[in-house]
């Protein structure tokens, strides 16, 4: 059987399991989630350093064959966006860039308006864009026309453990969409990233879920194994489901007959 | 030679003028700071910042550390200094 990998950008992931590096109790968490999660790709936040303490070397933390995701959190406009992607570049985190443009900091909702501008900006400039918005067919498609490499849903709003709440929306990306569709944000625990996965997604991005649990090591393993099963019950299709039930067992030839 | 209150008073205003010749005003991550002239090499070893990790956006370009020591700061310069932290 040929290997079930996943292209995006160029790079071949063995792990459908995205993961990042917030929120963790401690940062030498890290490594070992990485080691249970066997995920591929981490994301990573920039920021203004602050001055009175000590830089966070976070980048310390990940293995060199883990491929570095930066994000553009914090980011309002498309603008602020491109700019945080390109010093991401310049600083040596590679092509990779998650666009992340919030404006609206109750629900986190990502401004798909915003974020299409940036990608056909990005795109161009030879980045490997993996823009976050809610999940909008039209602007799917319009994501895909501008070059983004993948696109990334949300199931719900960011931290919020929920799980896939925009299900049908998201079916429609996964039906659609000719680029991968990786489920990111709200995916609180393992049976969530299965029902991902079951879905027909191409991948999933877990972070506060493993990091805030309190065996991240531990977490990681277990949504790999989730993402796994998912996956292949994926590639096995499953059967029809029906309103009434369906005997599994012959309904002839019974003893008492 | 005789201090007279008058000659106190010009010398410190002498004083105050080179000090504040040697001052700049530039801007650090969103905010005005009165630094000395000096590179950016200079400012980071002034501010003891750790250096490893350390991204420095210098008018809206890039300075990669081993040119820290070319780039002499300027009146009205914008510096974003800068980290990779964790985030989803």
């Amino acid at each position: 059987m040929q290997e079930d990998v996943l292209s995006i950008g160029g790079h071949e992931f063995s792990s459908r399991l995205f993961t990042g590096t917030g929120k963790f109790a401690a940062k030498d968490w890290i490594p070992r989630m990485l080691q249970g999660s066997r995920s591929e790709m981490i994301t990573v936040a920039l920021r203004r350093i602050d001055q009175g303490g000590t830089t966070e070397k976070i980048l310390d933390y990940i293995p060199e064959d883990v491929v570095l995701l930066p994000n553009t959190s914090g980011a309002r406009t498309a603008d602020e966006a491109v700019r945080v992607a390109r010093i991401a570049r310049e600083a040596g985190c590679g092509n990779f860039i998650k666009i992340e443009v919030i404006t609206d900091m109750r629900y986190l909702m990502p401004d798909n308006h915003e974020t299409l501008l940036a990608t056909e900006i990005l795109a161009k400039e030879d980045f490997v864009v993996l823009p976050y918005v809610l999940p909008d067919l039209t602007l799917a498609k319009k994501l895909e026309e501008a070059g983004a490499a993948a696109i990334m849903p949300l199931g719900s709003p960011i931290g919020s453990n929920r799980g896939i709440e925009t299900k049908e929306l998201i079916g429609l990306l996964i039906e659609i969409c000719k680029v991968p569709v990786v489920v990111d944000a709200g995916i609180g625990r393992p049976s969530h990233a299965a029902e991902a996965m079951e879905m027909g997604a191409d991948a999933v991005l877990v972070n506060t879920a493993i990091a805030t649990a309190k065996d991240p090591a531990q977490m990681g393993r277990a949504f790999s194994l989730a993402v796994q099963a998912g996956r292949l019950a994926y590639l096995a299709q499953m059967g029809q489901q029906s309103d009434t039930a369906n005997p599994s067992s012959p309904l002839t030839g019974f003893l008492g007959s | 030679m005789a201090f007279t209150p008058l000659s106190i008073y010009w010398e410190v205003v002498f004083f105050c003028s080179i000090i504040m010749i040697m001052k700049i005003e530039i801007q650090i991550n969103g905010k005005k700071e009165q630094i000395e002239k000096g590179t950016i090499a200079g400012l980071v070893s002034n501010k003891q910042l750790t250096v490893d990790s350390l991204i420095v956006e210098y008018n809206r370009k890039i300075i990669k550390q081993d040119a820290w020591t070319d780039v002499t700061l300027q009146e009205g310069d914008v510096l974003e200094l800068l980290n990779f932290v964790g985030g989803g």
